[in-house]
């Protein structure tokens, strides 16, 4: 399940730039359950099954708090549900308003999920390393650090146990004080380890003209295409909105633009958008099948 | 010369776009243009002169006091606890008229929740922790208007056009029963309850009062950024917040909707907006 993985850079980068910027944006319930869903689906595919159970472990507790805090600060909306101990009314426009901004932030976080799974940061790298690159260098070793730490933690906490001076040992002092030794120890080597990437960047030549870079990229037809159709239904879905097509509001009264035709076909374009590398993996695996049975 | 010339077109650039900035002004009424300053002074005196008791500024002149006597001597009366006394002959230098008792600290030359001397003849601010509300029920006066938003409508926020009714009144002048000791605040509060117009507001601990931000779905900035909520009773609009203003039996209060930090309704930005 990673064939828009092995598309090229600029087809993966184009189709998160367009999906996240859209998701943080379109308010309208239908774009955003549209939104939820596809990266759901496509972070499932992605990570496996057990995706499913990190997802709703932030997902559900996420969505509630919000719905609940929400009206808690928001009174306005004409539809006066009840009145809260402090004589504020509890307004239903506050409650629907406060579910679809959780929504919202639950997909986005989604989104970026998956962005990290397909934009690593080679890719990252090949596109922005010529243009921007100490920047992109600092993005790419700033997203990459909380794993990588991850990793190093696991290391070094394995080293201290062999040694008996791990979490698990002795009394609650000295489990802290354990503990506190490994966290120096990680904060040591993470500035290091900063210090010797740059170095070591540095003795390569990084970012100094004239220098090239070794890629595995190739833009072929196949990405053409994926890039032309990613770019039309983005810059269609953008038309769209700027044409006050996904127009939505929230106060004082939950309204919506009348259905249109052409409303429904940004609607269509922007779900096509979104489940686009769901397609792709889709259409690669029923392939594979073909071609397997055919021998 | 052409060496400087970058720097010159740069500093030129900047000086335009500060005028531009400055002559656009801000997000409301009367303030885009050249001569925003003058122009809520002359709205204020304008307003003033037809209606001169509604005008706190009018402290100096001997100003005709529509409110009935009594209530300044319960003020006075309410004004003579323990503490106030003892600050109050600490405090020699006060300039506030004697009798009037609010406790005004001399650095500041305001109470201690920001508010100016009261002008003479008008009812002191009566903190709502040392209200004592008794059974004894009263009647006044309320009525909720936004008349102002009907004159400024290219400045409302276009999802609220809905809300204004075609008149101005929210709330039509009618008389309301409300418990002696009672403020402002709770007179509304409870007759926005019952006739179930939406209203909300929030307590700003500082002043020591609710402030109301906004009234059947018209919120403070909706009409410009300079417009809100303001009240006044019997045509003043008091210096400090609804809750800490006590009604008395025959109050007239107006919760009115300014575009203009009160210009537009007669009153001043200094009455404080919106208590």
């Amino acid at each position: 399940m990673n064939e828009f993985k092995t598309y090229h850079p600029i087809v993966n980068f184009t189709y998160f730039l367009f999906v996240i910027g859209f998701s943080c944006f379109f308010m309208h319930p239908l774009c955003l359950g549209i939104s939820l869903v596809s990266g759901f689906v496509y972070s499932v595919m992605l990570k496996g099954r057990k995706a499913i159970k990190n997802n709703l472990l932030y997902m559900l507790p996420m969505i509630l708090i919000t719905a609940l805090l929400n009206p808690a600060f928001n009174h306005e909306g004409i539809t006066v549900l009840d009145y809260l101990p402090d004589n504020n009314p509890l307004t239903l426009e506050s409650i629907v308003y406060g579910v679809c901004a959780a929504v919202m932030l639950v997909s986005v976080i989604c989104h970026f999920s998956c962005y990290n799974e397909v934009m690593t940061s080679d890719k990252f790298i090949y596109l922005f390393g010529k243009i921007i690159p100490a920047m992109s260098l600092v993005i790419s070793m700033t997203l990459r650090f909380v794993p990588k730490f991850a990793a190093q933690l696991k290391v070094v906490a394995n080293a201290q146990r062999t040694m008996g001076r791990d979490v698990s040992n002795g009394s609650m002092i000295e489990r802290a004080k354990h503990g506190l030794n490994i966290l120096s120890i990680m904060t040591t080597w993470s500035l290091e380890n900063a210090i010797e990437t740059a170095d070591s960047m540095k003795s390569r030549g990084y970012g100094i003209p004239g220098r090239t870079a070794f890629s595995i990229f190739t833009f072929d037809k196949r990405d053409k295409c994926a890039l032309f159709a990613i770019l039309f239904l983005g810059i269609y879905t953008l038309w769209g909105s700027i044409n006050g097509e996904l127009y939505f509001r929230y106060f004082p009264s939950i309204q919506s633009v009348k259905p249109s035709l052409f409303a429904m076909s940004v609607f269509a374009a922007y779900l096509l958008l979104c489940i686009s590398p769901i397609i792709i993996e889709v259409r690669e695996v029923r392939r594979w099948n073909v071609l397997r049975s055919k021998i | 010369m052409k060496r400087h010339k970058h720097k010159i077109l740069f500093g030129a650039l900047i000086i335009a776009i500060l005028a531009l900035v400055f002559w656009y002004g801000g997000d409301a009424p009367g303030l885009r243009g050249w001569i925003s300053q003058t122009n809520d002074h002359t709205v204020v005196t304008k307003n003033d002169a037809p209606v001169p008791p509604a005008s706190p500024m009018a402290s100096k002149e001997p100003a005709a006091t529509p409110v009935p006597t009594e209530s300044v001597v319960i003020a006075a009366a309410k004004a003579k606890t323990e503490p106030e006394e003892q600050r109050q002959s600490e405090n020699d230098g006060q300039k506030y008229p004697e009798g009037n008792g609010m406790i005004i600290d001399d650095s500041t030359g305001k109470d201690r929740y920001f508010t100016d001397p009261v002008p003479e003849g008008k009812p002191l601010p009566v903190e709502p922790q040392d209200q004592s509300i008794t059974n004894q029920e009263y009647t006044c006066f309320l009525s909720v208007r936004c008349d102002t938003i009907l004159n400024n409508m290219t400045w409302l926020d276009p999802e609220k056009i809905e809300m204004v009714p075609a008149d101005g009144v929210i709330f039509a002048e009618r008389e309301v029963s409300f418990y002696e000791g009672e403020s402002v605040f709770q007179v509304l509060l409870r007759e926005m309850k019952q006739n179930k117009i939406h209203m909300e507001y929030e307590n700003t601990p500082i002043y020591n009062s609710a402030y109301i931000e906004g009234i059947a779905n018209l919120y403070e900035f909706d009409c410009g950024e300079l417009s809100g909520w303001m009240y006044k009773v019997n045509g003043w609009f008091p210096n400090y917040g609804c809750s800490r203003y006590q009604l008395q039996s025959g109050d007239r209060i107006e919760w009115v909707y300014t575009c203009d930090l009160g210009a537009d309704v007669g009153g001043s930005y200094s009455a404080g907006n919106g208590g």
